[in-house]
């Protein structure tokens, strides 16, 4: 059966894989929604819990399944993240505080329709590109080793500097700090516990959940009840169109939407990378090229729709490099792999040749799951708009606890509530002081990457540091990144230097 | 006040439905299983589907737990804590048998009383399809004649492919260092590295591999197994090929061990029945596990004949530091490096900036009170929450916060006797993610 085939509706049999993966979609869109917007749980998450459902449906079902899951989980996560600061899914912290921002200002809902379409078109991207170039593009990620990942943590830590507000020097002690708090734990490099003061909790290293959960939501709540409530009082303005301002952005800015796709598409196919990396980029390069980059994160609808784009398209790629050569993209498409062997279909270029309607699936339930998330994605935003109505002395309490269980939750552990309440005092402290809280995230996420990329790649090279750039690729990454340091460094100094030679 | 009463009312029978006390046989709760991996891996897929099977089996939820990190050690280690009243099944893996000899943790296979084993994957020597050596005596011979040439990987450092990979190369009468190994997050990764030349060989199970090796992207030159893996009829052992070694990694099942006997029996008959059943058995073959049954003597035998191997392949290779250590920054570099950074960036900060509170207007007398609160109401949690379970300690929260914060008496009631279960039921019975139990459950 073919992609025509597929869509031809005469033919009976078409029809009703056609209407049973319509269903499919409805509900696993339904259910994506739903966990995507329970902050601490991720999209990955979301997906393992249907594992036991995969076994007993038919590949394509199954396969239907997990793509609307994760699309769905993934925008949703900008639900909660926009309307209570604590972010649903890890994807969507990069943007956190400028979803927030517009939340405060009385616009959360622009600010979730421009999710909502940026998402949608990022996916349906992703989709296309997976759809009409996996084979060539898995290539890529062959080019990438542990030597090219060293270059792309850092570039991706770069990003942090160009994000943070304010100070850059307090941006980069945010920055620091987070990475510190990524070398807690045991050492994969020496067998070496660090930082863990004989707290076996503290081997497996800081849970990154917890702490995002802690770092935005719980710090946000202190903050918040310091204040008067007269203060806090949030404006709603009840005219404003929730795909309005959406479409608007769109048809204004296609060729960023473009751009943010198609950055997010590339990295979500680097199997060392995945939808949160996607959107740090994808946000930063967003504001570099910006001509109001002082309004990013301060509620930029710009950077928001450029990320949200770029975390939705990374999705799609992820699937590339696992379907071809069965090398997970992100942990969805580690658990898709397993449940096409279930299924037994081996991944790998005879999937191609062999059972294409899978792969026809696959792309029409990425096209699919992204139209229905329009609808469904509003309803949601509809519903969930009201949370911002409910007085203070009811919803601070459930966000509370909300953010109890849902750091609770993925690891099962009360260890890791206390250390919610840790970095929820630490996120606190920072931002009275003007250090961002954005930054201390992104070290966490990409802190053992630099680590392990750095000793890994050095164990290869005997300990020689040459191939960092003989290496085609990594020579490349490697020479952007360091100018990409340098030179603002230069143009800051060579600035001070006249302007103190002026005066 | 009449209406006061009545909502407590409503509230205690709200909490107390379903609060049963009477425990007729094995199982007559939710069970949970308790995976020391992450999510979507094979170990987690594996428990997710058993867990599928036991509730299908026994009629009670069985949830999975991921308590991750630490390359096991974390749910390693709490599973030897875990509860041993047979409501935590464990599911455990041959890194148990590894850890204690690095000196990671306390926590060995003697912390357990085994159930049963269902899966065991031997290790593969794995090279690129267009690599030079045709089989293992090519390889070997390059090898002997470069030693210290080629790169290895496929798990993290002393995780079970590595000693795989050192106990081949001990069975050729080299020593441990004549392959270096690359550490990873796992097969894939290293199976990518292959492909990109980064690396020479992987040794991972064949299933891991079995893509690239079906399109010729990669080769097998040898598996660790006592004979041929049915279904790579292709690929000849270790044995065949004149080196004596056989090495596979495993997962089982398991109760801490503190279970009671009695306990220990029910459960064990439950458990046996669903992981050795045809249900199961069949997941496994379709999905590419290597199907094993042990019942659980040959399992514990299994236990204690792996910790000897394991010692004896650590103590000769992992102790002391080797050539390859000192070529490459300590354990302490990394986080030196930032710490430095930090303490600089500090100075210059404080230097030009002097402790500017950005938080405009005093924070109210009510406000400092319902921060304390806040605080206070986290910790009552992680405090409480193990003994009173998540229902009671929620509703608490939820009720002393609201009242904090200016709500009345009935409306804080109302707040914590709706949200505490409404949460209770969304993660325990629609997501099927358990919250702790404690005095009430249901």
């Amino acid at each position: 059966m073919n992609l025509e085939n597929l869509l031809d509706f005469s033919n009976p049999e078409s029809f009703a894989t056609l209407l049973r993966i319509v269903v499919v979609v409805l509900v696993a869109a339904a259910y994506g929604l739903f966990v995507g917007a329970i902050p601490g749980l991720t999209a990955t998450m979301a997906v393992a819990l249907v594992i036991p459902f995969t076994f007993f449906l038919d590949p394509i079902s199954a396969l239907a399944a997990i793509v609307t899951l994760e699309a769905t989980a993934i925008f949703a996560g900008d639900i909660p993240s926009t309307l209570v600061r604590i972010p649903g899914t890890p994807s969507s912290a990069a943007y956190t505080d400028d979803a927030y921002a517009l939340t405060e200002r009385g616009e959360a809902g622009r600010s979730l329709g421009v999710s909502l379409l940026f998402s949608v078109f990022g996916g349906i991207f992703g989709g296309l590109v997976l759809m009409m170039a996996a084979p060539a593009l898995a290539k890529i990620a062959v080019l990438f080793t542990t030597y090219e990942y060293f270059w792309l943590a850092i570039l991706g830590l770069s990003s942090a500097a160009i994000v943070a507000r304010g100070s850059l020097m307090k941006g980069l002690f945010s920055l620091l700090l987070g990475l510190l708090i990524s070398t807690v734990g045991l050492d994969e490099v020496h067998g070496l516990a660090r930082i863990t003061f004989g707290v076996s909790d503290l081997a497996g290293g800081i849970n990154f959940i917890p702490a995002m959960i802690g770092l935005f939501g719980l710090s946000e709540v202190l903050r918040n009840v310091l204040r008067p409530e007269a203060v806090h009082g949030r404006r709603q303005s009840t005219s404003e169109s929730i795909l309005g301002a959406g479409f608007r952005l769109m048809k204004k800015r296609f060729a960023h939407m473009l751009r943010s796709s198609g950055v997010g598409t590339l990295i979500g196919i680097l199997p060392g990378a995945g939808a949160d990396i996607a959107a740090w980029v994808s946000f930063a390069v967003s504001k570099k090229i910006s001509k109001r980059p002082e309004k990013y994160g301060k509620g930029s609808l710009e950077g928001i729709g450029d990320a949200t784009a770029a975390n939705n398209s990374a999705l799609a790629g992820a699937w590339v490099p696992a379907l071809v050569f069965g090398i997970p993209g992100d942990s969805v498409t580690a658990i898709v792999i397993g449940v096409l062997i279930m299924k037994g279909l081996q991944p790998g270029p005879a999937i191609f040749e062999k059972t294409p309607e899978i792969l026809y699936a696959v792309y029409a339930t990425f096209i699919l799951a992204n139209l229905f998330l329009i609808p469904l994605g509003y309803l949601a935003i509809r519903l969930g708009k009201h949370i911002v109505r409910v007085p203070r002395r009811f919803l601070l309490p459930t966000i509370v606890v909300f953010c109890v269980v849902g750091s609770y939750a993925i690891n099962n552990s009360i260890f890791d509530v206390g250390l919610m309440l840790g970095m929820g005092l630490l996120g606190f402290g920072l931002e009275r002081y003007g250090f961002p809280v954005g930054p201390v995230v992104l070290g966490i996420v990409l802190g053992p990457m630099v680590e392990k990329n750095l000793m890994f790649s050095l164990i290869k090279s005997g300990g020689h540091y040459g191939e960092f750039f003989t290496r085609p690729v990594a020579g490349v990454l490697g020479v952007v990144t360091i100018l990409l340091w340098v030179t603002p460094l230069v143009i800051r100094l060579r600035r001070r230097g006249l302007s103190r030679t002026s005066s | 006040m009449l209406r006061d009463t009545f909502y407590f009312l409503v509230a205690a029978l709200v909490l107390l439905n379903g609060c049963a006390n009477e425990e007729p046989g094995y199982p007559s709760r939710p069970i949970s299983v308790l995976c020391p991996w992450a999510v979507g891996g094979g170990t987690d897929t594996c428990s997710r589907i058993f867990a599928a099977e036991l509730e299908r089996e026994t009629g009670v939820p069985v949830n999975v737990i991921n308590r991750i990190g630490g390359g096991g050690v974390t749910g390693h280690s709490a599973g030897a804590r875990a509860n041993p009243d047979g409501y935590t099944v464990l599911t455990i893996t041959t890194e148990i048998t590894m850890m204690h000899w690095r000196g990671l943790t306390d926590v060995s296979y003697r912390d357990y009383t085994p159930l049963c084993l269902f899966n065991r994957d031997a290790a593969a020597l794995i090279v690129r399809g267009d690599a030079p050596w045709k089989n293992l005596k090519e390889l070997r011979d390059h090898i002997e004649s470069h030693p210290g040439e080629l790169r290895a990987s496929g798990t993290a450092l002393g995780g079970i492919w590595h000693l795989g990979c050192i106990g081949a190369l001990l069975a050729m009468d080299f020593s441990s260092d004549f392959v270096v190994w690359v550490p990873s997050h796992g097969a894939a990764p290293a199976m990518q590295e292959l492909l990109s030349g980064g690396i020479h060989i992987v040794c991972c199970s064949l299933p891991e591999a079995r893509s690239l090796l079906e399109s010729g992207d990669a080769k097998a030159l040898g598996v660790m197994a006592e004979e041929r893996v049915a279904q790579f009829p292709d690929v000849p052992t270790l044995r065949e090929q004149g080196v004596d070694w056989a090495l596979g990694g495993w997962r089982g099942f398991a109760l801490p061990r503190s279970a009671p006997p009695e306990v220990v029996a029910k459960v064990r008959e439950v458990v046996s029945r669903v992981a050795g059943g045809e249900s199961f058995q069949e997941f496994l073959r379709t999905s590419g596990f290597g199907v094993s049954f042990e019942d659980a003597d040959a399992f514990a035998n299994t236990l204690e004949r792996d910790d000897r191997t394991s010692g004896r392949l650590i103590e000769k290779s992992l102790k002391g530091p080797s050539d390859e250590d000192q070529k490459v920054p300590g354990p302490w570099f990394f986080p030196l490096v930032l710490a430095s950074g930090l303490v600089l960036l500090g100075f210059g900060l404080a230097s030009t900036t002097r402790g500017e509170e950005l938080e405009r207007g005093a924070p109210t007398r009510q406000g400092k009170g319902v921060f304390v609160a806040v605080l206070a109401a986290v910790i009552l949690y992680v405090v409480l929450a193990q003994g009173l379970g998540f229902l009671v300690t929620a509703a608490l929260i939820l009720f002393v916060l609201s009242k904090t914060l200016g709500a009345g008496v009935r409306a804080s009631v109302l707040l914590a006797v709706t949200v505490s279960p409404a949460i209770y039921l969304l993660f325990s019975k629609v997501l099927r993610v358990p919250l702790p139990e404690g005095i009430i459950s249901w």
